[in-house]
């Protein structure tokens, strides 16, 4: 899409021009710490999910009763039958899979540390982007008390 | 003058439209790769549940794997459409800025000589 990225000399820059720079960086360090958020929520529920799965699917646990949410007010009782221990795991798009508690852990634990890497790229993304915008904002200080002291000089 | 600074607004608005439906279309790209991937993992004599509403009903390993293949093909073809409708709109765009920067330069006043 776009011809390579060009390397721009950003003391060249205008003061107008430096302000849109901040802006566009500005929208970008917004844009990652949305996605950082939505990711550390998402490792979150992985993590919720295993250790639901260690809880339930326990030998002591076979045959115990509890209430099944039909809706978020309306619970009906039921038995929990492990005998199978087979959980169906929501692998996204819709999609569920018929797993051992094993699987299943396994599962969410490579979910976890894939989660768990991106945001640490992401975390890495975020914090060049923020030195980039202190870059230009010392420069646009700098343009800007040299743009002073050559008003007061004239 | 007028009909080019509108042209331009126009543009700019269309090139965004581009850019959010590529993002989204790269969000559900992503999560079809995964769950291809995770397919694979699968044995094939496993079950398989598709939601269909609030119910799952049951598919064949083959049939899910071939269905998240067909919906990945046509994300592909549809960031690939929109890859080259961006590239067309931003090569007008660049092309209503020139023609506003020329505008501008024949509208302004020429300097007085020092």
């Amino acid at each position: 899409m776009a011809e390579g990225n060009k390397a721009v000399d950003l003391t060249s820059l205008s003061l107008e021009q430096l302000s849109e720079v901040i802006k566009q960086l500005d929208s970008e360090l917004e844009y990652l710490s949305t996605s950082y958020g939505q990711l550390g929520r998402a490792q979150l529920k992985f993590r919720e999910c295993l250790a639901n799965v260690n809880d339930a699917v326990r030998a002591e646990n076979d045959g115990k009763e509890v209430l099944v949410p039909l809706t978020s007010s309306l619970y009906v009782p039921g038995k929990l039958n492990l005998g199978n221990s087979k959980l169906l795991v929501d692998i996204g798009t819709g999609y569920y899979v018929e797993k051992s508690a094993g699987e299943a852990t396994e599962y969410y634990k490579r979910k976890c540390e894939y989660l768990a890497s991106s945001i640490e790229n992401l975390n890495n993304a975020i914090d060049a982007k923020s030195v980039q915008i202190r870059a230009v904002q010392n420069i646009m200080q700098q343009k800007a008390t040299a743009t002073t002291a050559a008003t007061k000089s004239s | 003058m007028e009909e080019l600074a509108k042209k331009y607004q126009n543009l700019q608005t269309e090139l965004s439209t581009y850019v959010e439906s590529l993002k989204k279309l790269e969000t559900q790209l992503q999560e079809n790769t995964t769950v291809l991937n995770e397919l694979e993992k699968v044995a094939p004599d496993s079950n398989i549940y598709k939601q269909i509403g609030p119910t799952l009903v049951k598919q064949s390993h083959e049939e899910a794997k071939t269905n998240v293949k067909t919906r990945l093909d046509f994300i592909n073809k549809e960031i690939a459409r929109l890859e080259n409708q961006t590239k067309i709109s931003q090569e007008e765009f660049s092309k209503v800025k020139g023609a506003i920067i020329q505008a501008q330069a024949a509208a302004a006043p020429p300097n007085p000589a020092s």
